[in-house]
């Protein structure tokens, strides 16, 4: 199981990112999930080949 | 007359749906997807005569008014948010017999026994090559093969084929194509499960709940359970063919198991499974008069295991999540609605998603194999991918999901995020159209948004997030990095509370 290891002030910088966000006053979307990364639900079996290929996209995004 | 900054309803287009309002917020989803959060005062202005300058830069920003400026970006974003709808179907569910070892009460098929015979119930290797052929026709360089029963294990070698012919066309297309099969997993012996393994074929599975649940529904046909049998064959498969098996099972919701959703989830927890794979029941096949499910009954029992879930990432560094929850959050989150077929507007119904029956009849999902009189494509030994993709009729059931069709869903806050299924409703209530307020899935898409959105106003969001664990593990990672970064440039740690720390995932 993926830990998150948020410690309090990563949190706190999330909740004002996202705040940002929703009140459209974010400058940086790209926090909110590249695109590729939105393709994988795909109807049926979602499964841990599909839970693989979000960890490559994900990496791919953040290089 | 004019003012300076002050913006007139001459230089935008309104570009959202209504607002609703939580607490002191008014919550606005856009034609594209994007939600936002306004004050009462920012939200009236959407509807009057002239608008503050910085709430209409924030607005067009947003694409929720589409302006000279950025109507380019906002057409833009639509071809994101809609991304998926129109490169051809993605997932090809493969039906290669309708014979199975078990008849689940809720079944959303007419499962045959065992000993049926196999010419009126399996998929034929003739028929193979024909919908191999309508399969790679699709325009989509991804493709998802799915096999699907009764048990489709118990016509293994239609799957063999059916891999081989698949394999033999994209030799020289070069297509990504992922397969993998629906199982109850109890017949699949290791020979054929190593073949899976070898050809990195997923295989999915049902366990729905602990023992006394489970074995409500998942019976054979003397009516004894098969829980003991399903938990001895995951152990035995976990230790031989690591991977093989989807992520988590798949739990179908009835009345007679919506009031232990939260024993459930602890079920699912503590055999250290980090999602909940919930599905309720659909009034199709065997489950016709056998089993009930009320969503209206559902939701209070809904709320109560999201509100547990929620509890529990409050508490643990883990994250848990659930899937209808995890879907919607990424409607909210996502630049693109998510690729599930059952669940975008419009539907995903041969857009998406095709169904080859055991006889190569072709459906535009699954849902529709109880009801092929009325939802039959044709069958792909006399007709062609080319020639169903440009029939208009081809599009009928989708075109009936389409929201703005309903003069209630024009004026509906989750307009984007909806998605009703015309097979469904014409199950339910003997209508193709799906009516607001009547369809399952509409009473359930409100539902869902409205304790969302409440919890991300009123609540901390963390926790939330944390059930769209990609999203969270890669902010995490990337605010790590980062912190990493800047204490090994610099003599004295810096904090990571600054905004500007944070940058972009992509960058």
């Amino acid at each position: 199981m993926a830990k998150m290891n948020l410690n309090e002030e990563e949190a706190a910088v999330i909740r004002k990112q996202f705040g940002d966000y929703m009140i459209g006053n974010s400058t940086d979307e790209s926090m909110f999930l590249s695109e590729e990364m939105t393709m994988h639900t795909d109807g049926h079996t979602d499964s841990h080949a599909d839970s693989h290929a979000d960890a490559i996209q994900i990496e791919q995004a953040q290089s | 007359m004019r003012i300076e900054g002050r913006r007139y309803r001459d230089e935008w287009l309104p570009n959202s749906y209504p607002s609703k309002k939580f607490s002191d917020r008014f919550v606005r989803v856009s034609r594209t997807g994007k939600a936002i959060f306004l004050t009462e005062a920012e939200d009236a202005q959407i509807n009057e005569f002239f608008m503050d300058g910085d709430l209409f830069k924030r607005l067009e920003n947003t694409g929720h008014l589409i302006t000279r400026d950025n109507s380019a970006t906002v057409f833009s974003n639509l071809a994101t948010w809609l991304k998926g709808t129109y490169e051809g179907p993605g997932l090809h569910i493969v039906v290669t017999t309708r014979r199975c070892n078990l008849d689940c009460t809720y079944c959303h098929m007419y499962p045959q026994p065992m000993d049926a015979l196999t010419t009126e119930n399996d998929l034929d290797l003739a028929t193979i090559p024909y919908i191999a052929r309508f399969i790679m026709s699709s325009p989509r360089p991804s493709l998802t093969v799915e096999f699907q029963g009764g048990e489709p294990f118990l016509n293994f070698p239609a799957m063999v084929q059916m891999f081989d012919e698949i394999n033999g066309l994209n030799a020289s297309v070069g297509k990504k194509i992922n397969f993998s099969v629906t199982s109850n997993l109890m017949v699949a012996n290791d020979e054929q499960l190593a073949y899976c393994y070898e050809n990195k074929i997923q295989v999915a599975y049902s366990l729905n709940g602990p023992q006394p649940l489970h074995d409500l529904v998942r019976i054979t046909r003397s009516g004894a359970g098969s829980h003991a049998v399903v938990m001895r064959r995951v152990d035995h498969i976990r230790s031989k063919f690591p991977g093989l098996l989807g992520s988590y099972p798949l739990c179908v919701i009835t009345e007679g198991n919506m009031a232990q959703l939260n024993q459930m989830a602890d079920y699912y927890f503590d055999l250290g499974f980090k999602e909940l794979g919930l599905i309720h029941l659909k009034n199709l096949g065997n489950a016709r008069g056998r089993v009930e499910f009320d969503v209206r009954k559902f939701v209070p029992h809904y709320f109560d295991l999201l509100d547990h879930i929620y509890n529990k990432n409050k508490l643990s560094e883990n994250c848990y999540t659930e899937r209808i929850a995890k879907i919607a959050l990424q409607k909210i989150l996502y630049p693109s609605n998510p690729l599930f077929v059952d669940w975008r507007n419009p539907i995903g119904y041969f857009s998406n998603c095709v169904i080859y029956d055991y006889d190569g009849e072709i459906l535009p999902v699954d849902e529709a194999r109880s009801l092929r009189d009325v939802f039959s494509l044709g069958n792909v030994r006399n007709t062609t991918y080319d020639e169903l993709i440009r029939k208009r009729s081809s599009f009928d059931t989708l075109n009936l999901s389409i929201r703005d069709r309903d003069s209630i869903c024009r004026e509906c806050t989750y307009n984007p995020y909806c998605g009703v299924s015309p097979v469904l409703n014409y199950a339910k209530t003997g209508k193709l159209a799906p009516e607001p307020h009547v369809s399952d899935e509409c009473i359930l898409v409100l539902a869902v948004f409205d304790w969302l959105f409440k919890k991300l106003i009123e609540e901390d969001p963390i926790p939330l997030l944390k059930m769209v664990p990609e999203y969270i593990s890669a902010v995490a990672r990337q605010l790590t990095n980062r912190a990493e970064t800047q204490q090994s440039q610099k003599p004295v740690v810096g904090t990571v509370s600054d905004h500007s720390t944070v940058q972009t995932i992509n960058s």
